[in-house]
């Protein structure tokens, strides 16, 4: 008899692929996380054809909604398994609503870069020790003005066009090139006209 | 040049390198190429504009003024004072203009090395170098000086993009306003959570006594 554990011939996604989830280092249990992408298809219908166009305006971002709890364990282990699982919880919140991106580990995918846009912690009566995140994260991206191609430094570029300028100024004070006017190659090698 | 050409220039040149030399230490070690540089330049400045050599010792006036520490302000009242000489030859407005761009070079070199606080600095710098710049470049525009309104174009444009990416992770200046009148110490504590950053607040407010700071002020958002 086989169940989902046992499936498949190695048996081992588990050890090979499950990691921690954490968000910014606050660690926390996951119940269930979603992943949600996709294209931004827009789709184009013409008066009398059967045949549309779908036009990709490129890749939706990627949204995580993630359920989460923390709960009491029986001893001290770690800073997630605690006899006292308001200190993860509070650990947990305070990295949600901290300013910028995080980090986001989930179980079996890779790390990303994501906001939190929204999150609602709950707790009920009749669950003690126990309470469930409801988070909604939004991949980080990039930032349109910060361009990542850049390998020049933007003050070397200052440096060098400043050079410029000043090459440019010494070269309306020196004398005019006496080749100017005789068809000859100048010194800078143009001809001159 | 011609005579009446360096009768107009030298002067110039004369004026431009003196108020260029009163922001450096007049003696000691610190700022001694400079003075070197300026008292050549300015005792053989007939010379050199009659052979039309200025241009070297003109820059390296310029450059040694740089690293002796002017301040990109000083460069800039230097360059005031040279825009605003009335010239009539066309020597004169020669030396006048190069004196005008080169002022635009050392400045963009040193605000490319300095460092800003906030992005209030930043926006300020930008808006100030805007107008002397725009002058600068109609000048070359008119003059039909397409090699030089090109390099102070992709100057201004090299320089403006420099700060515009300074200034995005830098930290916003904020207003405060407190219920009393408290010490740096205690406001820079409930601020930033870290009372050590007392002497930053008091210099950006200019607080005459540290123990009892005005109500109403600007500190960093970070």
């Amino acid at each position: 008899m086989s169940d989902i554990w046992h499936v498949g011939p190695t048996n081992n996604w588990r050890n090979l692929h499950w990691l921690p989830a954490s968000y910014n280092g606050a660690r926390f249990h996951v119940e269930a996380s979603s992943r949600e992408s996709g294209r931004r298809i827009v789709e184009h219908e013409f008066p009398k054809k059967d045949i549309p166009y779908a036009e990709d305006m490129g890749r939706h971002a990627r949204e995580f909604t993630i359920r989460a709890y923390c709960i009491t364990y029986q001893r001290d282990d770690d800073d997630l398994f605690t006899i006292d699982y308001t200190v993860p919880r509070d650990a947990l919140m305070n990295a949600l609503e901290a300013e910028g991106p995080g980090v986001l580990q989930l179980n079996t995918q890779p790390s990303q870069e994501v906001v939190v846009t929204r999150y609602r912690m709950t707790e009920e009566e009749r669950f003690g020790g126990y309470c469930t995140f409801d988070i909604t994260f939004l991949e980080y991206g990039l930032d349109p003005l910060l361009d990542p191609n850049s390998s020049v430094l933007t003050s070397t570029a200052v440096a060098q066009a400043a050079q410029a300028l000043r090459d440019q100024v010494q070269r309306t004070l020196a004398p005019p090139d006496p080749s100017i006017g005789t068809g000859l190659p100048t010194s800078n090698g143009t001809t001159s006209i | 040049m011609k005579r009446a050409d360096v009768n107009e220039a030298a002067p110039i040149i004369d004026r431009m390198l003196a108020l260029l030399i009163s922001f450096v230490p007049s003696k000691g070690p610190s700022g001694i190429n400079v003075r070197t540089a300026v008292g050549d330049t300015r005792a053989n400045a007939r010379v050199l504009c009659t052979n039309d050599a200025l241009g070297p010792s003109l820059d390296n006036c310029f450059v040694q003024a740089r690293l002796a520490g002017v301040t990109w302000p000083q460069i800039e009242a230097v360059r005031l004072q040279v825009d605003g000489e009335p010239v009539t030859t066309l020597g004169g407005a020669l030396v006048k203009n190069a004196g005008v761009r080169l002022c635009l070079a050392t400045i963009a070199e040193i605000i490319a090395a300095a460092t800003f606080v906030s992005r209030q600095d930043v926006d300020t710098t930008k808006a100030t170098l805007l107008p002397p710049f725009q002058d600068a470049e109609e000048i070359a525009a008119d003059e039909m000086d397409q090699a030089t309104f090109q390099s102070l174009i992709s100057l201004h444009g090299a320089l403006t993009n420099h700060l515009v990416q300074t200034a995005l992770p830098l930290p916003r200046m904020l207003q405060y306003q407190f219920y009393k009148v408290l010490p740096s110490l205690v406001m820079a504590y409930k601020l930033y959570d870290d009372a050590s950053r007392c002497d930053e607040l008091r210099a950006e407010n200019k607080i005459v006594h540290p123990a009892f700071c005005p109500l109403q002020g600007e500190a960093l958002s970070q």
